[in-house]
């Protein structure tokens, strides 16, 4: 399968100060893929590199086989830029079905697809409203449904749940799980659980710089290490002594002793997840949750 | 999509399209043809229906030629059509300014809003760029050929035996007026892309156009070759175009398309590379 997106050397830099810094990565078209980093790591600057918002001071980007900002791409890509707002004076049918129509859509489609999206986003009684008029979550959506429409081949999702409450922000993870066969999402988002959720692979940009590009939860075989992840209900610090002492247990690492991650030989204890719960029984200590693997937290920050 | 749903009306023409109705459901908008409407019906009911009556009558029609070869206007005494004599003269120096005040904000608000970039993504920013300035030549031309209409009225109603000359003027004016507006809306395309606020490019055309002159000349004092800036300071010609019939006057189209097409060539060129 050809690369849905390439950069190859990318930087941009406002002056003196690199806001990207060389980054070369490949993305296959498939599930979401995250895109975590700190404030000012560079995440909105490869967006709108990507989106054709702004040019590359160097180096390549090719989307789909077409370098950025070709012809070939329009209509193709969808993408929800950080605060951009829609015209206050028209309304959102207006303006989304306009959107629709420079992609090709004919008037009456136009209407129908505008309708759709914003059924998508539960936002289907407000398309004669006025961007004025809807609070800062629904102007969000909004953004994500104009995003959506024409069923582009990648969709470039800038902080989609940034400022929702919990009810919209998990109909856009449930969107993005339900189109994640049609379109390939690219998410930046500060909410690592979130993330973990959606995406099977992550790039980590710190300072303009790629500093990791990995697939969420994959168990190499080359791996001798596995890992548990334990939440209790109560915090306990006794349990972490009693916990080392189980077989083929290499090392455990505890966040404010509620949360422990253990890492184990898993080829010498291959039911190590059981004997952890037989424990906690014997020491009638009430148990929140035990995953396999790392949280994406612990995958990119625990070993720097 | 459907084979039966493909839009075939090209993006240029969308977005000249929806800047149409942008243009009038926006504040600035509304109040710009509202004003627009008010000093046209003003000058349509009184300036020049009083003077095309003077001109047509005998006992003023004297004084009122003495007084346009005052004022540099006397090639105005050999036109046939008095309404659309003194309305040649009005539309001369209206128009452009009109175009100058709607046309200010092609860009720059949208632009700091971020809503251009819901564009650049379904269409390629000559599309946009273009059709912005299609439609506001379209919002003037409507504006030209609804005065100009009115204006035949009043002809029709001063005198109805003229009425096929009127007819004949009528497309000439239009398209004297048309290429008139383009430079100064070209302008403004210009000016949207450089600057970042409406205020700033409101200013700067003023600065353009009133001080332009002055400052050209002042610099080719010392270095000579700058005289040749005096081209692109678009209205320069329209006192010469007022002072000779629709027909010569498109003689002189040359400098307004010249202007218009390097406008709109730098305009682009700036914003094919603009952040946005």
């Amino acid at each position: 399968m050809s690369a849905l997106i390439e950069c190859h050397e990318l930087s941009k830099s406002y002056g003196n100060k690199y806001a990207l810094k060389n980054i070369s990565f490949e993305i296959k078209a498939g599930q979401p893929i995250a895109l975590v980093g700190p404030n000012g790591a560079g995440k909105s600057t490869l967006f709108g590199i990507l989106s054709g918002y702004m040019a590359a001071t160097s180096g390549d980007a090719m989307i789909l086989g077409h370098k950025v900002g070709s012809p070939e791409l329009i209509g193709r890509i969808g993408a929800l830029p950080q605060d951009a707002l829609f015209d206050p004076n028209l309304s959102i049918m207006q303006q989304l079905s306009f959107l629709a129509r420079l992609q090709g859509f004919e008037k009456n489609a136009s209407m129908k697809e505008a309708t759709r999206v914003l059924e998508l986003m539960q936002l289907a009684d407000i398309s004669k409203e006025k961007i004025t008029a809807l609070s800062h979550g629904m102007k969000k959506r909004v953004s994500i449904a104009q995003a959506l429409m024409g069923s582009p081949d990648l969709v470039l999702l800038d902080e989609p749940t940034a400022g929702l409450d919990p009810e919209n922000a998990r109909n856009i993870r449930q969107q993005v799980m339900a189109l994640s066969g049609e379109t390939t999402f690219v998410i930046s988002s500060h909410n690592l659980d979130e993330l973990e959720r959606l995406c099977d692979q992550v790039l980590l940009l710190e300072q303009g710089e790629l500093k990791t590009q990995k697939m969420i939860g994959l168990q190499t075989s080359a791996q001798d290490i596995s890992y548990l992840t334990l939440r209790l209900q109560t915090k306990n610090s006794s349990i972490e002594s009693e916990i080392k002492k189980l077989k083929s247990v290499s090392h455990i690492s505890s966040k404010q002793n509620d949360e422990f991650v253990i890492g184990y030989y898993h080829r010498v204890n291959t039911i190590l997840d059981q004997q952890l719960l037989q424990l906690l029984a014997q020491h009638n200590i009430p148990y929140r949750q035990i995953s396999h693997g790392q949280s994406l937290e612990d995958q990119l920050f625990m070993n720097q | 999509m459907n084979v039966e749903e493909v839009n075939i009306r090209p993006p240029i023409w969308l977005i000249a399209m929806q800047e149409l109705v942008a243009s009038f459901t926006g504040k600035r908008g509304l109040f710009v043809t509202v004003v627009f409407i008010l000093i046209w019906t003003l000058l349509l009911f009184y300036p020049i229906r009083f003077s095309a009556e003077a001109m047509h009558n005998p006992d003023s029609a004297s004084m009122m030629m003495s007084l346009l070869g005052l004022v540099g206007l006397e090639p105005l005494k050999n036109w046939l059509l008095a309404e659309f004599a003194i309305y040649w003269i009005v539309a001369l120096f209206l128009f452009p300014a009109s175009s100058l005040l709607m046309a200010t904000d092609q860009m720059i608000t949208e632009r700091n809003r971020g809503g251009l970039r819901f564009l650049t993504l379904r269409c390629s920013r000559g599309q946009i760029f273009f059709g912005r300035f299609a439609g506001h030549l379209l919002i003037q031309t409507c504006f030209i050929v609804i005065t100009l209409v009115i204006t035949y009225l009043l002809l029709l109603f001063n005198g109805a035996d003229l009425w096929l000359e009127g007819l004949q003027i009528m497309p000439l004016l239009l398209i004297n007026l048309v290429i008139v507006v383009c430079p100064f809306i070209a302008l403004m395309s210009l000016l949207s892309v450089v600057m970042n606020s409406v205020r700033m490019a409101s200013l700067m055309a003023v600065i353009i156009l009133l001080l332009g002159g002055l400052i050209v000349n002042y610099a080719a004092s010392y270095l000579p070759f700058l005289s040749t800036l005096n081209y692109w300071i678009p209205g320069t010609q329209v006192v010469q175009m007022a002072q000779s019939t629709p027909s010569i006057a498109l003689l002189s189209s040359w400098s307004p398309i010249m202007q218009t097409v390097g406008f709109l060539v730098l305009g682009y060129g700036l914003f094919k590379r603009q952040s946005i």
